[in-house]
């Protein structure tokens, strides 16, 4: 009697919490929406995102979103494209050739990567790497696409490489015995039973990343220079989602133009971040069905 | 069953949290004094006050060691950051005591407020600086407003597109946010109507900025007064329009491109407030002003 009391108890409490934490969620985005209907019905949604122009404190102010939503997605695409060979390659060599051993020794160090505090690899990004590349490439200034791309990518690197390492270490437990007795060698292996079976685990990766770097605001807002301009090469200054709301958010006076335009940034950002996720889970679904 | 009352019971909550969202903000905090007050607002003034409000506490440990009429609790002074908006924002919502601003209080916001009071600290001036590296500042030790807004709009690109003399390089312009209380001043005091070019790299904070401007031979940009002053021996800072950007002359207001430090609050002053704001203005606290970098009114 007793323990169905407690038991009682405990399932009302975990269920209260699990519809407290799906509220906030809900709340959030009811309170983003709110935020930003109020500037839809001054500016069309399409002269938002189509607009080059970034000026909310001229007059009359201009509020185009095109500059800074292209930016985001080309920062997110860069570290990507510079993350993802590197974390393949890094996740075959901890799930096939590194001895068990090794391993060990060195995931927490990547682990590690994933908890340093995002201010601080800004900081590195500024002390080292914004002259190293002012110096390589005889730059005005290091601050650029490029700079923020490889921040990103190094930030995003633990997250790819411990997503993509377990699925592949899946699916050689699956194939390494018949492999083995089959007599094919490692590398046949992992070109044609381990890379085509951690393909949705790479995805799972990618996307991760992706999401992980749309919305990383501290890190990027000290390298790239938050120029809202057209993301057109690699060594121009940009100013993505997230650095746009940061700088802005704090001087915007309650209740402007100004000041919704910046929720209506981050419900852009939002819903781009929900769509990756959908056609993420899209993907998986036709790749595993 | 069961799920269709759960239903109805989270729906039901979520009203209920809007509802209570809607309404509320307009409290004043006056009914009794528990020995905390809360600043927020300029991230340019807060450092110092929090500074001067940790001296006090130090002196002082209760509320009642600095005036017998006050409780004995402990002191407690929050200061938290957000940019001038945010603290005008605060006392507006009423979940500040004061609202530091490192602006002049905006019309709208002064309307906003019930009962609008301001307190001047002191003055924050802005200096257009140059590395002392840059060949604009081995050629020049005075600029005049028309000269600061070519270089910082569209018009130049490059150093010697405003002298021939000078070296080839892009000029890198240092900015703070368009809608902070710094860009503001330099937009008033020097662009006017004319924007700042979208090429301006925007510097998350004005000691970043300064240090940006030690970095970078090519660089130009506006620092305040304290900042700039800790690194005289790094830049180089002009004059505007033949005016020096000196104590004297910002205080006075002839030097253009400087911006006022006031607390704003709504409504009269309480004991333990009136105390804190005299000791703010008190030997030690125009002291710390001066330590970090700001000019004091008195």
């Amino acid at each position: 009697m007793k323990q169905k009391i407690i038991d009682k108890i405990f399932t009302v409490t975990v269920k209260a919490l699990t519809v407290t934490s799906v509220l906030i969620l809900i709340f959030i985005i009811i309170f983003i929406v709110q935020e930003s209907m109020v500037f839809f019905s001054q500016v069309f949604p399409l002269d938002f995102l189509l607009g080059r122009d970034w000026r909310p404190m001229s007059q009359p102010p201009r509020v185009g979103l095109l500059p800074i939503l292209t930016a985001t997605l080309a920062l997110s695409g860069l570290a990507l494209l510079m993350a993802l060979p590197a974390g393949i390659g890094c996740s075959l060599f901890l799930s096939q050739v590194c001895p068990l051993k090794l391993r060990r020794k060195i995931r927490p160090f990547i682990d590690v990567l994933a908890g340093i505090p995002s201010v601080v690899y800004g900081f590195v990004g500024v002390v080292l790497l914004l002259p190293t590349l002012e110096r390589l490439f005889n730059l005005s200034s290091g601050d650029s696409l490029l700079a923020g791309g490889i921040v990103l990518a190094v930030m995003i690197l633990p997250f790819l490489i411990a997503t993509i390492t377990e699925s592949m270490e899946n699916t050689t437990g699956k194939h390494i015995i018949t492999s083995k007795s089959m007599g094919v060698s490692r590398w046949y292996m992992i070109r044609h039973l381990v890379l085509p079976a951690s393909r949705v685990g790479i995805l799972a990766g990618a996307i991760l990343g992706t999401a992980r770097a749309m919305g990383e605001t501290m890190a990027v807002i000290m390298v790239v220079g938050n120029s809202p301009l057209m993301p057109v090469s690699i060594w121009q200054r940009v100013k993505p989602i997230p650095s746009l709301i940061a700088l802005e958010m704090g001087s915007a006076p309650l209740g402007t133009l100004h000041y919704h335009a910046l929720y209506a940034a981050g419900l852009v950002l939002l819903l781009m971040l929900l769509l990756i996720n959908m056609v993420f889970y899209y993907i998986r679904k036709k790749i595993e069905g | 069953m069961q799920r269709k009352i759960f239903i109805i019971i989270a729906i039901s909550t979520l009203f209920g949290l809007l509802m209570f969202g809607g309404c509320g903000g307009n409290d004043t905090g006056e009914t009794s004094f528990d020995g905390v007050l809360s600043f927020t607002g300029s991230s340019t003034l807060a450092p110092t006050i929090s500074q001067i409000a940790d001296t006090f506490k130090n002196e002082y440990g209760t509320w009642d060691q600095v005036d017998d009429s006050l409780p004995e609790t402990d002191i407690q002074i929050n200061v938290s950051t957000g940019g001038s908006g945010v603290g005008a924002k605060g006392v507006i919502e009423g979940t500040v005591h004061f609202g530091m601003l490192a602006r002049d209080a905006r019309d709208e916001e002064i309307e906003e407020i019930d009962d609008f009071r301001e307190y001047k600290l002191g003055m924050d001036a802005l200096m257009v600086a140059v590395h002392k590296d840059n060949t604009l500042a081995q050629k020049r030790v005075d600029l005049n407003t028309e000269e600061i807004r070519s270089i910082f709009s569209d018009e130049i690109k490059f150093w010697n597109e405003f002298d021939p003399d000078l070296s080839d390089g892009e000029v890198i312009l240092l900015v703070r946010d368009v809608g902070g209380g710094a860009h503001g001043v330099f937009q008033d005091a020097i662009m006017g109507d004319v924007e700042v070019s979208a090429d301006a790299i925007e510097v998350p904070s004005m000691p970043g900025l300064v240090e940006r401007l030690i970095d970078n031979p090519l660089s130009i940009g506006y620092a305040s007064y304290g900042v700039a002053d800790q690194h005289r021996e790094e830049i180089t800072a002009f004059k505007v329009d033949g005016i020096e950007p000196s104590a004297e002359n910002i205080l006075e207001g002839t030097y253009s491109i400087a911006r006022p430090l006031i607390l704003v609050r709504s409504g009269d002053l309480s004991p333990a407030e009136e105390a804190f704001l005299d000791y703010i203005k008190s030997e030690k606290g125009t002291e710390i002003l001066r330590e970090m970098g700001f000019l004091p009114s008195s």
